[in-house]
């Protein structure tokens, strides 16, 4: 391993680069808890479906990306890929840092959320939606109006300390935002990496404004959008639904079983909930009025951080 | 399917039930599928830990919402009904009477 990073508050150790993130300072004091490399993968029973080739013996899942490659995920520590011929590596990189780092945290136990996330005042606060919902948008509207920082833009890794308290973990050091939204924050796309997969989208770098360790989760606002709804109406989710949004808006939900975690992750699911406080934001679909609506957030949090 | 008023109901064990701010969240596997109950559809749920006489159930809730007992009973049969359809409930003996509770 020559290549150590940090990622969901794990230490990556890599045979090659991941440019995608920031390169350690120094290199990690023990083991890094995740290897990733390149080798040759044993042949497994094609799927027709998306999901993951299960080898629940040897506690291990295969992962096959069109276009990019198999990816071998086992035990929660370590990470094959064996690229597709041609398969340019940034698409291959792609699903190291998506698909399979996600699959993994599964396998570890973590609780990963398709969320992007502030921290504000010490306390992380989550934007969970659908791909659309805004969740990038307000994250970086926080940015700019706010003394905030970034904790992990679109996957958002959550675990749990002994007390059973919820940690928001430092994600990857970019916010992919699409052209009009980087317009309303009165950015240009000069200079910005495309996004791989959606036309128009970018990456905005924001290294300088990325947490530097977990920070307590206590707030997640699920995203939605109804033109009747103005620029933000709040209104909070308990019980049943707050966890049924949990497990709704799981990153790679769909990958439980491969990890053997449904049961696990259910059960943390509704202790999630039990301990942050889950809200229903929604708002009319209008770019304009992302600023009011991260104004109304702040808002909502202010007796809650003075009270912190 | 009528529930007869001295058929005995039991929560089955399959799926995972816990509870988040008084109201019961449930995962089934076998149903591949998580279920969530209300305030009142929690307390129906919690009376069922141990196995239970279907018209007793009905008889307690009625006293203690001050309810019409047919009414009640009408509501509760369809609730238990569904519980016993998702493979929730268990129905440990169907019970033979025809009258009403």
């Amino acid at each position: 391993m020559q290549f150590f990073y940090d990622v969901h508050g794990l230490v990556l150790g890599s045979e090659f680069p991941l440019p995608e993130l920031e390169l350690r300072r120094r290199p990690a004091a023990s083991a890094p808890d995740i290897r990733v490399s390149m080798g040759l993968l044993p042949a497994a029973p094609r799927r027709a479906t998306d999901l993951p080739y299960v080898d629940a013996e040897n506690g291990q899942a295969l992962l096959r990306i069109p276009g990019a490659g198999r990816y071998l995920v086992s035990d929660g520590r370590e990470l094959v890929v064996e690229p597709e011929a041609d398969a340019d590596f940034s698409y291959v990189r792609l699903f190291i840092l998506g698909s399979a780092l996600g699959l993994l945290c599964h396998q570890r136990g973590l609780f990963p959320l398709h969320a992007s996330a502030v921290e504000l005042a010490g306390e992380a606060v989550a934007f969970m939606g659908e791909p659309g919902q805004g969740k990038s948008t307000l994250a970086a509207h926080c940015l700019a109006c706010a003394p905030a920082r970034l904790v992990a833009d679109d996957t958002l890794v959550v675990s749990f300390d002994r007390a059973g308290r919820p940690w928001a973990q430092p994600g990857l050091p970019n916010v992919k935002l699409w052209r009009d939204a980087l317009g309303a924050l009165g950015r240009g796309t000069d200079g910005l990496r495309p996004d791989r997969l959606r036309v128009d989208k970018f990456h905005l770098p924001i290294a300088d404004r990325l947490v530097g360790s977990a920070v307590p989760l206590t707030r997640v606002y699920v995203l939605g959008h109804d033109a009747d709804a103005g620029e933000g109406r709040i209104e909070p989710m308990a019980g049943a639904s707050a966890a049924a949004a949990l497990i709704a808006h799981t990153y790679r939900v769909e990958y439980l079983d491969a990890a053997e975690r449904r049961r696990g992750h259910f059960v943390a699911s509704a202790r999630l909930a039990g301990r942050v406080s889950v809200r229903r934001l929604t708002r009319r679909r209008d770019l304009a009025a992302v600023q009011a609506t991260a104004a109304a957030i702040l808002a909502d949090l202010q007796p809650a951080l003075q009270g912190a | 399917m009528r529930l007869q008023s001295d058929a005995v109901l039991v929560q089955d064990s399959e799926p995972i039930a816990t509870t988040v701010d008084d109201e019961v969240v449930m995962l089934s596997v076998r149903a591949g599928a998580y279920f969530g109950l209300n305030g009142v559809g929690t307390e129906i749920w919690n009376m069922l830990r141990e196995p239970r006489r279907f018209g007793d159930v009905c008889r307690e809730l009625s006293q203690h919402y001050e309810a019409d007992i047919d009414a009640l009973t009408r509501d509760v049969t369809m609730f238990v009904q569904a519980l016993i359809e998702r493979g929730l409930v268990r129905l440990v003996d169907a019970g033979s009477s025809s009258t009403r509770p």
